[in-house]
């Protein structure tokens, strides 16, 4: 709070020193001025987040008011406006420009989002197992509840947002610019979060959180042309993300049997932490930087080139996992004949992120019963990140009359995501793209479009997950040396090595169709008409047998009965299905 | 006549054409009136509706500042003006509004060659024939220079968009606190319309906590945000593109404790009567086909290992 | 103990698999909106908007196939059906918004502005996210000066 009213504040200051600066000077200005000065009331009735998901309100007259400044002429403009509606949802904007010598904007805004909240209040179930001979009711071990220990909090987030942007002109000779921004996302407030202890019971505590996120920006960059058709750029990022709020923490219970609570040991060992208090909801401190080298460059007479190569560093600080990547693109344009268009892009990633090794409590540990299979869990986790990606595609654009515009796009995408957990190999998913499209112009009639688009996947992403189990003592079966006894029990880790890991849920056919048309009305009005709809399944071995499709028509209609009278009205509707598996593993652990 | 006066007379008719001619020339490289070429003055005078604010406009402002451009600022957008005068018909003049992709759009551009500009030729507006005029107008005063306030202007082409922004999850655009152009370039962006390299890019630049590297990791959060989420708007809650469990069983198989038969009526926890509590006989489904997140909350990723060792700590509950 | 075998003591001892069905998700919804600005005379300005909105989601009933009696008989406590299933993911919206307003020109310089706008929102499947009903009543007034 104290920081939005500092910075609001800070604003103001700005703003009226920005003002009376620039008034002073010169006299061959003209100025702007709008000032609005109002009040608003708010009235809930059977409130709920939703319908004022993103309105602050109080049931109580506001004062608000906004002011807007134009100061310009002479190649200068000074630029002011701040609107205040109620204390946490303010918006500023400064901005100065000095011809094309420099360029300064600075922009405050802020809001306050309130989620809804959930209030567990599904989360109670006990194991039911019929009657016994005396006609008792016959509970089981398995047990779910929840705990609120944050009965009636109002969750919300109050978001503010600083930006500053910069460009100077420092050499006019060969357009030398430096460029600069600043931004700063300041979050506030409190969340719903909610922890899960499994063994003894699986019981959920919902408790208020604190949020203080702060991400901070900033940008610096520099381009110049290096001759009258190339223009050469380099620029830095750097991002930080920190949450300031203080940890939360929560006891997890003591592993026991659900019901009697005996064999400790045997429940803890299942379990990588109980009888223990714990950090819960950490976000961790990032850092995000990358360096990029751009060009642009005129080549022949309509050729256009643009380049990029960057290399990018993310970084979590909290437990020293960095992400490294290098990045290009080139895009290319040209007409090829008066009235052929090509254009051309290719880009490409190369991803490496650190793969840590997890140590995980060994599964019954100190258990020495014969019957029971010590196993060790731990792994390295390889990083779903990790991959190669390469996008190339070409698009001729043909004006076959003055009327009709014709557009044909071929594109390839490639994932090579090399370290992937689910398959030794990786994941090479390959997908081919075509797409037609012809654009309709006849001035005073109509205008309109039409478009297909065809997408066809090889081996689409995958979930690392594994869907589908198999059936389990006989496939275990075989994974066991020969002379070793097989436990009697499939424990949950062990379904973990009965998962299909090939089979995916991803469509790897697309079909996508668009039309519009749009046409002039009497009275200086327009119809607008448009259908939009998608159609995608699979046929591919590895994949479900999933398919979804949508359709969207839309109508809207702008007329001007009279030059005193103005109307738009308009109808969308939108109907999907999607058909995807429901899927359950038949065991009971 | 003597000779000498002759000679005097001739050296005053050679000087007098000297000078004529001179100052002819002078005139012709002065004057407005070169083949072709016209002043504001006279365009003005017939398209008096444009030169009532064209002093207060960024183009008037601009051509104010160039003494070789002052008086023919017109031209400077419009090119010669001289067929246009003869024949005051629309084709005999330049009009950047009824520019298209194939050269002549890039006429604006010329002059307004910042980096912002850089990807217009590649563009989907550009590629669209959507030109400068489509949006802005160049002929109103300082501030007024867009045709509409965002998002409607937006909205009068993409007005499907306009419906999902209506849905009960969005992003508050509908509510003012943010505009389309925070998500997409206009001018033209590295992917569609996007600023950035990559969908996923663009998100982190607002959410940044959801990037990591994180130790335990959701699959599809390195894919595309868009495997979940829609951005515009959806009837799900956070812009999910299904409601969970639904979505969550698109990959997941749900738990098997959902296939347990529940106590209906009130039960006690044995071990901590404190948590008495009602369940219904389908308590079991319930609590585990409603919402994933409830104790998967962490789904984005975390660096906190989850609970049950049968996972490896991969189960993303804290 | 066999691989294959079963302990009469340990009654359940086998997991067979997974059980699948294919269900569909549908997404339905219509929106109609309309706007009107009209000029009544030099100084009055009146303004309206409607936007009415509709938008359900729902699984349909989600239909198991019958487990083998193998497996009915070893996880026979269990109940495999999922006939209620499909309404935990059930959403059902109307959301309805009107503005009313005018401006009112009293000099050049000086306008005078007045707006009203409700919002209304019904959910009527709140199993998933508690009772979403609620409605907004928003009342704005106040003078614009052009200096």
């Amino acid at each position: 709070m104290r920081n939005a009213h500092a910075c609001w504040s800070l604003l103001i200051c700005l703003l009226i020193l920005g003002t009376a600066t620039v008034a002073a000077q010169d006299e061959g200005m003209t100025t702007d001025m709008t000032v609005w000065l109002g009040n608003h009331y708010t009235s809930f009735n059977d409130y709920s987040h939703k319908v004022g998901e993103y309105n602050v309100g109080v049931n109580e007259w506001m004062p608000e008011g906004s002011f807007r400044l134009l100061h310009y002429g002479e190649g200068k403009l000074f630029r002011a406006f701040a609107s205040f509606y109620d204390r946490r949802n303010m918006d500023g904007d400064l901005g100065l420009n000095l011809g094309d010598k420099l360029a300064l904007d600075v922009t405050y805004r802020s809001l306050v989002h309130r989620p809804g909240q959930d209030k567990l209040a599904n989360i109670a179930a006990r194991e039911y197992f019929g009657q016994n001979d005396a006609g008792e009711d016959q509970f089981g071990g398995k047990i779910a509840t929840h705990e609120l220990q944050d009965m009636g909090v109002d969750y919300e987030v109050y978001r503010k947002e600083i930006l500053s942007k910069l460009s100077l002109m420092l050499s006019k000779k060969n357009n030398i610019k430096l460029e600069a921004m600043h931004r700063s996302i300041l979050e506030d407030g409190n969340e719903q979060g909610v922890t899960t202890s499994h063994c003894f019971s699986c019981h959920l505590v919902s408790e208020e959180l604190v949020v203080e996120n702060r991400t901070h920006e900033v940008q610096a960059g520099i381009q110049g042309d290096v001759s009258d058709k190339v223009t050469l750029g380099y620029e830095f990022d750097f991002r930080t993300f920190k949450s300031n709020a203080p940890e939360a923490t929560r006891y997890y219970d003591t592993a026991k049997h659900p019901v009697h609570g005996g064999a400790g040991a045997e429940f803890s060992s299942r379990v990588l932490f109980d009888d223990t208090n714990l950090v819960h909801h950490r976000l961790p401190e990032t850092q995000k930087m990358s360096h990029k080298l751009r060009t642009k460059a005129r080549l022949g007479k309509t050729g256009r080139l643009n380049a990029s190569f960057g290399y990018n560093t993310a970084e979590n600080k909290n437990v020293d996992l960095t992400t490294e990547s290098i990045t290009g693109a080139a895009r290319y344009t040209a007409t090829l004949a008066p009235k052929t268009r090509i254009i051309a892009k290719a880009s490409g990633a190369r991803i490496e992120a650190d793969d840590p090794f997890i140590n995980i409590r060994d599964f019954r540990a100190g258990r020495d019963s014969p019957d029971y299979i010590q196993t060790d869990f731990d792994y390295t986790r390889y990083s779903s990140l990790d991959r190669t990606e390469v996008d190339v595609s070409a698009e001729l654009i043909h004006r076959a009359s003055k009327g009709l515009v014709l557009y044909w796009m071929n594109a390839l995408e490639l994932v090579d995501r090399t370290d992937y957990p689910v398959q030794d190999d990786g994941i090479r998913s390959k997908t081919f793209i075509t797409q037609a499209k012809a654009r309709f112009n006849k001035m005073q009639s109509f205008n309109g479009s039409v478009k297909y688009r065809y997408e066809k996947t090889v081996d689409p992403f995958i979930s690392g997950r594994g869907i589908f189990e198999a059936r389990g003592r006989e496939e275990l079966a075989r994974t066991i040396p020969a002379g070793e006894s097989v436990h009697r029990f499939i424990y949950y880790y062990a379904r973990e090595g009965l998962r299909y890991q090939d089979i995916t849920t991803d469509p790897n056919n697309r079909h996508e169709v668009e039309a519009r048309l749009s046409f002039p009305t009497a009275s200086n009005g327009s119809v607008n008409l448009s259908l939009t709809g998608w159609f995608q399944n699979t046929t591919d071995l590895d994949s479900l047998d999933v398919r979804s499709w949508q359709i969207r028509p839309n109508a809207m209609i702008n007329l001007n009965p009279s030059p005193e009278w103005m109307v738009s009205a308009g109808y969308t509707m939108y109907m999907g299905k999607s058909r995807g598996p429901v899927t359950v593993a038949l065991f009971d652990g | 006549m003597s000779s000498s006066s002759r000679g005097s007379n001739r050296l005053i008719l050679l000087s007098i054409g000297l000078l004529t001619v001179a100052v002819a020339a002078i005139g012709l490289i002065s004057s407005p009136a070169v083949a072709g070429t016209v002043d504001n003055e006279t365009c003005l005078a017939c398209h008096d509706d444009v030169g009532e604010n064209y002093a207060m406009t960024p183009h008037g402002i601009y051509f104010q500042q160039r003494p070789a451009l002052r008086d023919y600022g017109c031209e400077s957008c419009h090119g010669s003006g001289g067929r246009h005068i003869e024949d005051p018909t629309p084709d005999n003049i330049l009009n950047p509004a009824n520019s298209d992709q194939f050269g002549s759009s890039i006429l604006c551009t010329q002059c307004h060659n910042t980096e912002q500009f850089d990807e217009w030729e590649f563009s989907a507006h550009h590629n669209a024939d959507i030109n400068c005029a489509s949006c802005h107008t160049s002929h109103a005063k300082v501030g007024h220079t867009m045709k509409k306030p965002t998002p409607e202007l937006c909205y009068d082409c993409h007005s499907a968009v306009k419906a999902e922004m209506n849905l009960p999850s969005h992003h508050p655009v509908r509510e003012g606190e943010m505009s389309c152009s925070d998500c997409h370039n206009p001018h033209g962006g590295s992917v569609s319309l996007t600023m950035d390299d990559s969908g996923r890019e663009l998100c982190f630049s607002c959410h940044a906590e959801k990037e990591g590297p994180f130790v335990y990791e959701h699959a599809p959060v390195s894919e595309d945000c868009g495997y979940c989420h829609t951005p515009h708007g959806s009837v799900a809650n956070n812009l999910l593109t299904q409601n969970e469990p639904t979505l969550c069983l698109n990959c997941h198989s749900m738990h098997f404790h959902a296939t347990v038969v529940s106590v209906d009526g009130e039960f006690e926890v044995p071990q901590a009567p404190e948590r008495a509590s009602r369940s219904t006989e389908d308590g079991w489904k319930r609590v585990m086909l409603t919402k994933c997140t409830q104790c998967h909350g962490a789904v984005h990723g975390s660096d906190l290992p989850s609970q049950a060792t049968s996972t490896g700590g991969n189960a993303l509950t804290r | 103990m066999g691989v294959d075998g079963s302990n009469d003591s340990l009654q359940l001892l086998d997991h067979f698999g997974s059980l699948y069905t294919m269900e569909d998700y549908r997404t339905n919804g219509y929106q109609v909106y309309f706007n009107s600005s009209w000029m009544a005379n030099s100084r009055l300005t009146l303004h309206s908007s409607l936007l009415y909105n509709w938008s359900q989601a729902e699984l349909e009933l989600v239909d198991m196939p019958h487990v083998t009696e193998e497996v009915e008989e070893q996880l026979h406590h269990q109940d495999f059906t999922f006939e209620e299933m499909h309404t935990y993911s059930d959403l059902k919206y109307h959301y309805v918004n009107v503005q009313l307003g005018f401006d009112y020109q009293l000099t050049p310089r000086i306008a005078w502005m007045f707006n009203m706008d409700y919002s209304h929102l019904t959910a009527d499947e709140e199993y998933v996210f508690g009772d979403e009903d609620g409605s907004m009543f928003i009342t704005r007034t106040g003078v614009k000066i052009d200096f």
